[in-house]
């Protein structure tokens, strides 16, 4: 519905739209094409379908490549005749920022999947040789249906996808601007990024992380190929370095989030079993075990069937996910799902699209599995790695009941809701699970494929395990965590804590000691080793840090805890005011002033600590915790976090006083000459009238008067204040003031009237409330966090040893 | 039977059995009539603020207690305290939900969380001043 015509819109570039438009469209079909092309070549061998099917796909991506770079460009030069662009980002944006906004929205996400697919599709259609055909024909579908999210077409009433290049006057048609051609000139800006989403891990979080889900489509691809050829052997090798990249970017990605989560948001932590938090973890939990039961297969010939189960679930789960992340669904239940789209029906059918094919697939080729006749036996590295890939699952399945909340209520009509205690509800049992796993990543190693002796290095694990018992004592004493907890009345038991500890600091130093003692530093075989070690790593970061929090901002002055207090519950936030300094845990924090600007206002928060004599200082450092104002998304604060080795102390302010319209007026009439009168801090004299005043009136003939006045306050500062009135005698008298301001003082003083009989004058006096400024304040510090980033990075870069060694 | 096997099962009982336990930290969906009839439980009411009723929060006076008064969806009205800081943008919130229990007369909420679809589908063009 254009009511000038396509060209009757000033300043509009069309040909963005209608090329985006086209390509998308095109992709779609080039990828489908693919698709059915691949499928063929697959049937028949014959090399007609296979160029027809590379051609189309390469074809695909180029489209999607494409789509990506029109985006870009609409963004990047503020368009926002698109109401992608509009909607998304703003002007003053850098270029950071801008990059983010491109994957804010659905579309611009689901791009970047897609984007992610045709790479990978790319590289396989170059590499994947003999299995290309079966790969590509999942991974052709695959992107068809994220084309298709794309698309914005009716079909039967249906809408299907969201088209990226859609013109903020056709989706905002009603509105009356878009009634005038040059409408483009009014718009003054975008509507902006949210301001959460404006941090540096905004912008490589996401493209990892869907780097991830991409990525996880194909060890899932290599299983569909093998069932539907009935080849369960040859997959095995080509599969596996696929499967390793897929674990190493998710985790990643995911770590990223953590950080991000860490780093911007102020609920204080990289994890808080949030839904969309943990429906990203599920899918990589099941692909590590997949990889797992992967190895026993290609070592020992057990295990086809659950590599096969753990590689299409993990597939499964990431379009759950992105079902739950995207439909709305999670509302009431996560901070940060998008909003829904009307495109759940799609999703369903897509996830359909793999589930039946998966379950049929597997049943029809269930008798044809390769089967062992001996059983693993019971000291095997096999045994112990189908137990873990048990105990991830266990992981999962509790993760995705409870996540799963919103769906259960949808389907049984019930009413439930999230625990009461998230925390201590997924922490009771992935505590267990995570000290479990702990201990077979110590001790996988030292066991031995098919095998039930034990191999001699197994006295290294025992020397680990002594090791362990005592660092991990030390560290507990050290770090002050509790090694007995009572269970029950008068009996405690080990801490759970402790025990987790423990295990830990035990996959460490088994690992370690396996990397020096069994393998003697051979970088090529150490991959499961090393990674094994980040991870016990990153485990012990995550006890130490989570466990050992410590929220130092508790309101200890106590003066009102308010009625419904109870002294035992914490009171995590605190009140500072300018320039006095309040003692938390050790540090003397001073709140010394914020600058204001037109975005943001930044509070300077000034933490120092002294040593034990009290005399010389340990620590100075001053934080920066901001509000960001964006009149659009309302505030959003941002913590400032200092970073040591051993610690980080993080700071959040929820509060800030406002005093920037608080005014108080006040008029005095018939005050004269040499009079005092009392505002509510100062005191004013009236000291004389000045017939020249400093403003010249604009016209000759007028008459001016100026007041002079002294504002003193009470320490005995003093200020001059000197309003000027004039009377226009030629035009009857009319009378104009000359107000005088006094910014510092707050204080603003103006003549109302002057009573030519008693030469007595009439003030208006507008005072500034100044109010005291203060901010709330909260403070966490995390000890040892630094192991969390630490362990997480050596477990990725473990894996891409092991993906290198097996790259070919 | 192999070991494999029997491990699975065993797997699959605990985990029915951990799911079965652990509803039993779910809470429920209700209203504030359905908090007072049963104030020992902890119940999520999904309403909305009553933007005319005053938020009291006085950080000079005690910086963790915020009282506001809301309305869940079948009408009734109710005053709810929480022991924290009044969360940012408190006033523009289209929906909250609650997470708490009664206490007297008052519904203490120990966890608040706000919708804002303002913030990400607020369609509201911004003109330049000039026009």
């Amino acid at each position: 519905m254009e009511r000038f015509g396509a060209n009757g819109f000033v300043g509009e570039h069309l040909w963005l739209g209608h090329v985006g438009h086209f390509l998308v469209i095109f992709g779609f079909f080039a990828a489908f094409l693919s698709f059915v092309a691949y499928a063929s070549f697959e049937k028949t061998k014959d090399a007609v379908w296979h160029k027809i099917a590379r051609f189309s796909f390469i074809t695909h991506s180029s489209t999607v490549f494409g789509i990506f770079v029109l985006l870009f460009v609409m963004i990047l030069n503020h368009w926002f005749e698109y109401h992608y662009a509009w909607r998304h980002s703003s002007q003053d944006l850098p270029m950071k920022y801008i990059i983010s906004s491109f994957w804010e929205g659905q579309e611009g996400s689901f791009l970047l999947w897609e984007f992610w697919g045709a790479v990978l599709g790319l590289i396989l259609l170059k590499t994947a040789k003999d299995w290309e055909g079966g790969v590509m024909t999942v991974v052709g579908l695959t992107q068809a249906f994220l084309g298709s999210m794309l698309l914005g077409v009716y079909v039967f009433g249906y809408k299907i996808g969201s088209n990226p290049f859609i013109l903020l006057r056709n989706e905002m048609a009603e509105a009356p601007i878009f009634q005038r051609p040059e409408y483009l000139t009014m718009i003054a800006d975008g509507n902006g990024l949210n301001p959460l989403l404006q941090n540096y891990w905004m912008t490589i979080h996401p493209p990892v992380l869907f780097l991830g889900f991409a990525s996880t489509l194909i060890p899932c691809a290599y299983v569909f190929a093998s069932l539907w050829r009935k080849d369960f052997t040859g997959w095995i090798k080509p599969a596996l370095p696929w499967a390793l990249f897929n674990m190493a970017i998710l985790g990643t990605g995911i770590l990223m989030g953590g950080a991000w989560a860490y780093e911007a948001l102020s609920f204080g932590g990289f994890w808080a079993w949030d839904p969309v938090e943990n429906m990203s973890f599920v899918p990589w939990l099941l692909i590590v075990a997949g990889l797992h039961l992967h190895l026993v297969y290609r070592y020992t010939g057990h295990g086809i069937f659950s590599t096969f189960l753990f590689y299409i679930l993990g597939w499964l789960m990431v379009l759950y996910s992105t079902f739950l992340t995207r439909s709305g669904i999670l509302g009431d239940t996560s901070v940060h799902a998008f909003t829904d789209l009307g495109m759940s029906g799609q999703l369903i059918i897509y996830g359909i699209a793999y589930l039946v094919p998966a379950v049929l697939l597997m049943a029809f080729r269930y008798p044809a599995f390769p089967k062992m006749e001996k059983e693993e036996p019971f000291f095997s590295r096999e045994f112990w790695m189908f137990v873990g890939a048990l105990l991830l699952l266990l992981s999962a399945v509790q993760m995705t009941f409870t996540t799963s909340i919103p769906v259960w209520n949808k389907v049984f009509g019930t009413k439930l809701a999230p625990p009461a205690d998230v925390v201590s509800h997924y922490n009771s049992i992935q505590l267990w699970i995570g000290l479990f796993v702990a201990i077979f990543t110590a001790k996988i190693q030292f066991l031995a494929y098919k095998s039930s002796k034990i191999p001699s290095g197994i006295k290294w694990l025992t020397y680990s395990a002594a090791i362990a018992v005592v660092l991990a004592a030390f560290i507990a004493w050290g770090c002050d965590i509790k090694f007995m907890l009572p269970i029950a009345e008068n009996i405690s038991f080990l801490s759970p804590y402790f025990l987790f500890l423990f295990a830990s600091v035990f996959a460490v130093v088994a690992n370690l000691s396996y990397l020096i003692f069994i393998i003697k530093g051979k970088w090529s075989l150490s991959g499961g080793s090393v990674t094994h070690f980040g991870f016990g790593l990153f485990l012990v970061g995550v006890l130490i840090s989570q466990h050992k929090k410590e929220v130092v901002s508790i309101n200890t002055r106590g003066d009102n805890f308010g009625k419904g207090f109870d002294d035992k519950e914490l009171v995590e936030n605190v009140l500072l005011m300018k320039d006095s300094t309040y003692k938390m845990s050790g540090y003397d924090v001073t709140y010394t002033g914020r600058t204001d600007d037109k975005h943001e206002q930044i509070f300077n928060v000034n933490y120092r600590k002294l040593d034990k004599e009290g005399k010389s200082e340990v620590e100075n450092f001053t934080l920066t915790p901001n509000i960001v104002h964006n009149k659009k998304m309302g505030d959003s604060p941002n913590p400032s976090t200092k970073h040591y080795l051993s610690k980080d102390v993080f700071t959040h302010v929820t509060a800030a006083s406002d005093n920037s319209n608080a005014k108080d007026t006040t008029i005095l009439s018939d005050v004269a000459v040499g009079d005092t009168f009392y505002l509510n801090k100062y005191f004013v004299v009236f000291e004389s009238i000045n017939p020249h005043p400093h403003v010249e009136p604009q016209d000759k003939d007028k008459l001016a008067v100026q007041a002079n006045l002294t504002i003193k306050d009470l320490r005995g500062n003093s200020v001059a204040s000197t309003p000027v009135f004039f009377i226009d005698v030629e035009h009857g008298n009319e009378t104009s003031s000359h107000a005088f301001d006094n910014e510092q003082w707050g204080v603003s003083i103006d003549i109302a009237r002057i009573n030519p009989e008693t030469k007595k004058f009439s003030f208006i006096i507008h005072q500034k409330e100044l109010q005291q400024e203060f901010i709330i304040l909260k403070a966490i510090v995390f000890p040892y966090i630094n192991l969390v980033w630490l362990g997480g990075i050596i477990t990725f870069l473990g894996i891409f040893i092991s993906a290198w060694r097996r790259r070919n | 039977m192999k070991k494999i096997h029997i491990l699975l099962l065993i797997v699959v009982a605990v985990s029915i059995g951990v799911i079965v336990a652990m509803t039993g930290d779910y809470t429920t969906y209700g209203s504030f009539a359905l908090s007072k009839a049963s104030p020992t439980q902890t119940l999520n009411v999904v309403g909305y603020l009553q933007k005319d009723k005053p938020l009291k929060y006085d950080p000079k006076v005690d910086p963790n207690y915020f009282e506001f008064t809301m309305s869940d969806k079948e009408g009734n009205v109710q005053q709810v305290f929480y022991k924290g800081s009044k969360p940012q943008d408190f006033e523009r919130s289209e929906q909250i939900v609650v997470k708490g229990k009664m206490e007297g007369a008052s519904f203490h909420a120990s966890e608040i969380l706000m919708k804002c679809p303002s913030k990400y589908t607020d369609d509201q063009i911004r003109l330049k001043e000039k026009a």
